[in-house]
């Protein structure tokens, strides 16, 4: 179970989106890392089908996916970022819909649905228009949809987004039960989320992907970049110019900081235990918005 | 591919407005059948209850057409000399019998008051002018009265004899007339307008007879221009020779005629809820962004367009074959149908279809008037799903096609020329299947001499529509994925 991308190049007009991006995903769970505009969004859409790639080629477990689009689409589960959905639809028929396009048998698809309703806390919801849904429903139900035909290739554009803290907390146990038996891709530009459950990272810049590793193993090349120290009010504003800095607290005792420095800058800045977040803004430090 | 079809009605029908607008095109064609057969006849100013020479009444316009359908089934069988001979004596018996002679002064004195012999004498001789008229009508509600050349006013007069007299006039003739005051004051008075409408048994029915009706009509129809006189004169050749070859046959045509009336009244309305239906069509998955999930699935974007199309087309066929079927069934439960073999001739005021009489069948206009109807659907279904497709904007399409309809108003089959043949083109002209049944004085006929064949223009109109459609469709379904998803 492997999804090869080999030179996946596109264009929009001016914008280069996607750079020649050459992967192999295997089992298991993939976070996709960028800040807005790095174009994971399009990457995705590449991977799904819905536009044309300029160059390059994509495979999924031997299946060419532009030449057997419908082979390819039966074993894919997307969540679009922007949910689409027809608002005077209730939560079970848009379900039921969407499982007849997946091509699925009435009885299967019925149990199913139940199934992840279930799953996603949405039962009591079952009956109600979409249009009257909160956004962190609505994302649930998106997410149902993606899992309806037990997707082995499973696209989720900022899945996230919108959930509150106890909604994210049933997402992840979804996924990472998913993990086993399905290649999941999963974007966003929001750390935390990916820390826990992904089994790589993968750090998307300008369209490029700068980085393809685990997390144990990209934190290891963090180590030694990153620092702590605590420094009078006056002097923190100065470093601030100098240096990234990933967290800064001001308590009694002077300013906390937590900045990244490929050298120890200062003698009484101490060695830190790298995370996530350092690496995010050790690639992203130059003024992007996050 | 089946549920597939079936989730996209129920797409549809998940929207109330599109409901509620099929309920109400569906509420207004049936108003519209069952007014046909409950209608009045124009010329009666004030209602009347007609009576039967056996004294049984005839109450309301239903009423009148089967019990004239009833009446005129009895001359029923082969038609010849003896029929229309038949037909005049009885028709001049019941004229004798109840001649008009007592006049019906109760009504006289409710609708024109005490002094009505006074007041309608002076009308009649100059003695009122028009305010003393008003003045009076608006007093007494008369609704009607008639104007000589020299400004007399006249009224109706109304006599005892009217209910029997007038219903079997209605009949014979195709017309009912009240006698008027001006036959009784006026100059020339004591002439008895009645013999002025016996069109259809005395001019009519010989003209039929002699299978020169239709060269006449045809004539009559198609002076304006050589080239269609050219082939007016061939059809009607070609129509008389097949008439004189067969047997041919008297009957009732009042529900045919009917049923034909109805046909003519489906019209734009019934493609405007199409486009309004459909606009929505491929417009939609863009408006809401789910298209971008419908997509990557097994069914994926080719089999959805298809769906779609099916859907779309399905429907505008189905809402007029709706509207046909009600119109078909209306004519079984009200008057039902005779021979549709007779050939097309109004008798006894029934409908008003007016097309070329003597030539065409019944069955000929029923089966023309289905298909060009069904294409015309289809055509307006095709023409909004390719505009909504290409704009993914309902909006758009919606303004789009009524531009579309618009346009087909502004030119009409009265035009010059080619321009009288590209609106027959309009779906909205191809309802109005009387117009490929006569020659309109602008320059259009209803058949083309191509390579000495007479080809009928309406299959030109209808074979030119289906190319289109099948080209349309598949353009769509080529193009599917280049246009599914729209960028965001
Ligand atoms: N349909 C499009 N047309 C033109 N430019 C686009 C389109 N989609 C994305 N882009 C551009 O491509 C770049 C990458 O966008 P996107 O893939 O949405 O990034 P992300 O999802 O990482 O925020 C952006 O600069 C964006 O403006
Ligand atoms: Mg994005």
């Amino acid at each position: 179970m492997e999804l090869t991308l080999e030179h996946v190049d596109k264009s929009f007009k001016q914008i280069h989106a996607v750079r020649d991006v050459t992967l192999q995903l295997g089992k298991g769970v993939h976070g996709l890392l960028g800040a807005n505009g790095s174009g994971k969004t399009t990457l995705m859409r590449l991977i799904c089908g819905l536009i044309p790639l300029d160059k390059g080629s994509l495979h999924f477990m031997d299946i060419n996916a532009l030449k057997q689009y419908d082979t390819y689409a039966s074993y894919l589960g997307y969540l679009p970022q922007h949910f689409g959905y027809y608002p005077h639809y209730s939560v079970y028929d848009f379900l039921s819909y969407m499982s007849i396009l997946k091509n699925m048998s009435k009885e299967y698809s019925e149990q199913r649905i139940e199934t992840l309703l279930e799953r996603l806390n949405l039962q009591s919801h079952k009956h109600k228009k979409l249009r009257q849904l909160s956004g962190g429903m609505l994302r649930r139900v998106g997410i149902a949809q993606a899992l309806l035909n037990e997707p082995k290739l499973l696209l989720l554009d900022e899945p996230t987004a919108g959930l509150d803290p106890k909604e994210r907390i049933i997402f992840r146990n979804l996924i990472a039960s998913l993990s086993q038996e399905c290649c999941i891709l999963l974007s966003t530009h929001i750390v935390s989320d990916v820390e826990t459950i992904a089994d790589d990272i993968l750090v998307m810049k300008e369209g490029s992907i700068l980085l393809h590793d685990t997390v144990a193993n990209l934190l290891t090349y963090m180590q030694g970049k990153v620092w702590e120290m605590v420094l009078p009010a006056s002097e923190a504003i100065a470093l601030s110019d100098k240096y990234c800095i990933v967290k800064q607290h001001t308590m009694q005792d002077g300013v906390h900081l937590r900045f990244i420095s490929d050298t120890q800058s200062y003698p009484n800045a101490k060695l830190a235990i790298p995370d996530l977040d350092d690496l995010y803004l050790y690639y992203f430090q130059d003024g992007e918005t996050v | 591919m089946m549920r597939l079809l079936k989730s996209e009605y129920q797409k549809l029908g998940k929207r109330k407005f599109t409901v509620v607008l099929l309920i109400a095109l569906f509420a207004y064609s049936g108003y519209q059948i069952y007014q046909t057969y409950h209608a009045t006849a124009a010329s009666e100013i004030m209602a009347m209850t007609y009576e039967t020479t056996d004294h049984q009444k005839v109450a309301n316009g239903l009423a009148y057409y089967r019990y004239a359908d009833e009446y005129l089934h009895q001359y029923a069988g082969p038609f010849n000399e003896d029929t229309i001979q038949k037909m005049k004596e009885d028709y001049q018996k019941i004229m004798k019998k109840y001649q008009r002679k007592n006049i019906d002064t109760e009504k006289m004195e409710r609708i024109y008051g005490k002094d009505w012999e006074s007041f309608l004498k002076g009308a009649a001789t100059s003695k009122y002018m028009e305010e003393d008229v008003r003045k009076r009508m608006e007093r007494m509600n008369i609704d009607g009265y008639g104007m000589d050349d020299k400004g007399n006013y006249f009224f109706n007069v109304f006599y005892k004899e009217d209910p029997v007299y007038m219903l079997y006039q209605r009949i014979y003739t195709g017309h009912s007339q009240y006698a008027t005051s001006h036959e009784l004051y006026g100059e020339n008075a004591g002439q008895i307008s009645s013999e002025i409408v016996d069109i259809s048994v005395n001019q009519y029915l010989p003209r039929f007879l002699k299978g020169a009706g239709a060269e006449k009509e045809l004539f009559e129809n198609a002076m304006h221009s050589g080239e269609i006189t050219n082939a007016s004169s061939r059809i009607a050749k070609k129509y008389q020779e097949e008439l004189q070859q067969g047997q041919l046959q008297y009957d009732s045509t009042v529900g045919n005629h009917l049923l034909l009336t109805n046909l003519n009244k489906i019209d734009f309305v019934s493609l405007l809820v199409i486009i309004i239906v459909l606009s929505d069509m491929f417009a939609q998955e863009t408006h809401y962004k789910t298209d971008q999930i419908l997509i990557p699935t097994k069914e994926g974007a080719k089999r959805l367009v298809i769906a779609k199309l099916l859907c779309g087309m399905s429907l505008a066929i189905g809402i007029l074959f709706l509207q046909l079927c009600m119109i078909v069934l209306a004519a079984f439960i009200f008057v039902p149908l005779r021979s549709l073999d007779l050939t097309v001739f109004p008798q006894a005021d029934a409908g008003y279809y007016e097309m070329i009489r003597f030539i065409f069948t019944y069955r000929e206009v029923l089966v023309s008037t289905f298909f060009l109807t069904l294409i015309a659907a289809m055509a307006i279904g095709m023409v909004t799903m390719t505009i909504s497709y290409f704009s993914k904007n309902r909006f758009a399409t919606a303004i789009l096609m009524l531009v579309f309809m618009i346009l087909s108003f502004a030119i009409n089959f009265r035009q010059d020329g080619w321009l009288a043949y590209l609106c027959s083109l309009f779906p909205s002209h191809m309802l109005e299947v009387n117009t490929f049944y006569s020659w309109m004085n602008g320059g259009f006929s209803p058949f083309i001499i191509f390579m000495d064949m007479m080809i009928p223009w309406k299959n030109i109109v209808c074979v030119l529509w289906i190319i289109l459609m099948i080209i349309l469709s598949v353009i769509i379904i080529q193009r599917y994925q280049k246009h599914f998803v729209k960028s965001h």
